[in-house]
């Protein structure tokens, strides 16, 4: 049975949304017994930026969905699923190293491979 | 036997699914049990009347028999698409509940997604 399971979130949405649904899903792996570890790469970086909320707004007098990614990822660390961030793709972006949400731990390449190889199953998104 | 979970999203290609699909065949064929989770656009596939959903359609009936193979779509984003009341009959709708439930039972799990 697969119960070590590695997410690797390789983008966020473009549209604005309540919640990045690659997270969202993410979040029901808690309840079923699933040793979850999030890993952010290449776009998905961007998830992992501490205050990168969407505040609530309009368009067109439209209420647009607040988004709070860096609130869900904490939920996700708070409930002992390990979140990391893949360094190079921080660095090819442009992204400090200190403007992550508290808790996301960065990983070099050897560091990522050791968790693939421990993983019974990896899921893309 | 083994039990397989296949997970199909929408950020795959046309090609990466139509694959998935067909290794699900295969493994059916050979007597494995099957485990299909759709999210986000990949509950499009298995909607409507066009070629694909049709395919599909075929490959749930054959896993009818024995029980083979599962189908679930996550409603939600079936809803959001407009084809939650298109899907193929066999085809269940369900939540990302089903999805974890499905991999941690698999023997394999194989996902089409990723960009």
């Amino acid at each position: 049975m697969a119960r070590r399971v590695v997410s690797l979130v390789r983008g966020p949405l473009a549209a604005p949304g309540a919640a990045d649904p690659a997270v969202e899903a993410n979040a029901w792996a808690i309840a079923e017994d699933v040793h979850l570890t999030l890993v952010l790469t290449d776009h998905g970086v961007e998830l992992a930026v501490a205050g990168g909320e969407v505040q609530p707004s309009e368009l067109a007098g439209v209420a647009l969905p607040p988004a709070a990614t860096g609130q869900d990822l904490r939920g996700l660390i708070e409930s002992g699923v390990g979140v990391y961030v893949d360094a190079a793709a921080l660095v090819q972006r442009g992204v400090a190293g200190d403007a992550l949400v508290e808790g996301v731990q960065r990983v070099d390449a050897d560091e990522l491979a050791a968790l693939l190889r421990r993983a019974d199953a990896v899921l893309a998104w | 036997m083994k039990r397989v979970a296949l997970v199909l999203t929408g950020s795959a290609s046309a090609e990466r699914n139509a694959t998935a699909c067909k290794l699900a065949e295969r493994m059916l064929a050979r007597g494995h049990r099957v485990a299909v989770f759709a999210h986000r656009d990949a509950t499009a596939l298995s909607a409507g009347d066009g070629e694909v959903a049709r395919a599909i359609r075929a490959l749930v009936r054959r896993g009818v028999h024995g029980g083979a193979l599962d189908w679930v779509v996550d409603a939600d984003a079936a809803a959001r698409l407009g084809v939650a009341d298109r899907q193929v009959p066999g085809v269940v709708p369900g939540d990302h509940a089903d999805l974890w439930a499905f991999v941690r039972e698999a023997d394999i799990v194989l996902g089409s997604g990723g960009r």
